[in-house]
């Protein structure tokens, strides 16, 4: 991993489409601005993965819980 | 064509009802052939999601607009344009619903709608930026986000 040392309001260019700017450092948060082309998609890395996760688990999803699913759900429709 | 299925058994559908996820669902990044069924309960707002490549996976998907009222969703042109899509309007969007052993825990992936081009028969799972959303939204629970419920 290349490891970069930057200060407030620098950029890294990544090729020349793509651009990382440090817009606030506060109490172990960093702001950082992206521009990137409408191509690539940004965001945050661990949503990415609670979404894989989730995939998963729906996944595994009780076929015949469904119906009883289904049955609390209009009830709470009707409320 | 056929699609094997390990819930449903064997069935056959129109080759044009084949759902093109392109680049399949997140950790599923290989499935990119889909059908979508209906649920055969009476008036169910849930579907299936049957994969064509694999018998054994499939999904309860539901429109978000069950879910929460005021659902929204940002797409970039070039989703759009990769979709096909001309405006949002023609998208049907769905969430994928995880239904554990407790029905009453049953929850929807806000964060990750699926975007559906019907006319297209393809679509993509986003992956959106809105924190007000969450992976595991209680599809029962009363829900503050939502002015809505009561």
């Amino acid at each position: 991993m290349l490891v970069l040392t930057r200060k407030i309001g620098e950029t890294i260019a990544i090729g020349d489409q793509i651009k990382v700017v440090v817009i606030s450092v506060k109490s172990g948060q960093i702001r950082i601005g992206i521009e990137a082309p409408q191509g690539i998609q940004i965001y945050r890395e661990e949503i990415y993965q609670r979404i894989q996760e989730e995939n998963r688990r729906a996944a595994q999803s009780q076929p015949d819980v469904l119906t009883s699913v289904l049955d609390l759900f209009k009830k709470k429709k009707k409320d | 064509m056929k699609v094997n299925s390990t819930r449903f058994g064997t069935f056959e559908i129109p080759d044009d009802h084949v759902l093109t996820l392109q680049k399949g669902l997140l950790g599923f990044e290989d499935r990119t052939q889909w059908v979508m069924l209906d649920h055969d309960l009476e008036d169910s707002p849930f579907k299936w999601l049957q994969s064509r490549e694999d018998p054994d996976l499939a999904f309860i998907i539901i429109e978000p607009s069950n879910v929460i009222s005021d659902y929204q969703i940002e797409i970039s042109q070039d989703i759009m344009k990769s979709l096909e899509l001309a405006s949002l309007d023609e998208a049907v969007v769905f969430v994928l619903v995880t239904v554990p052993e407790d029905p009453t825990r049953v929850t929807a992936n806000l964060l990750g709608p699926v975007v559906v081009n019907s006319e297209k028969r393809t679509g993509l799972q986003l992956v959106l930026n809105n924190e007000n959303y969450s992976v595991c939204h209680p599809l029962l629970a009363d829900n503050p986000s939502d002015p809505s419920s009561p």
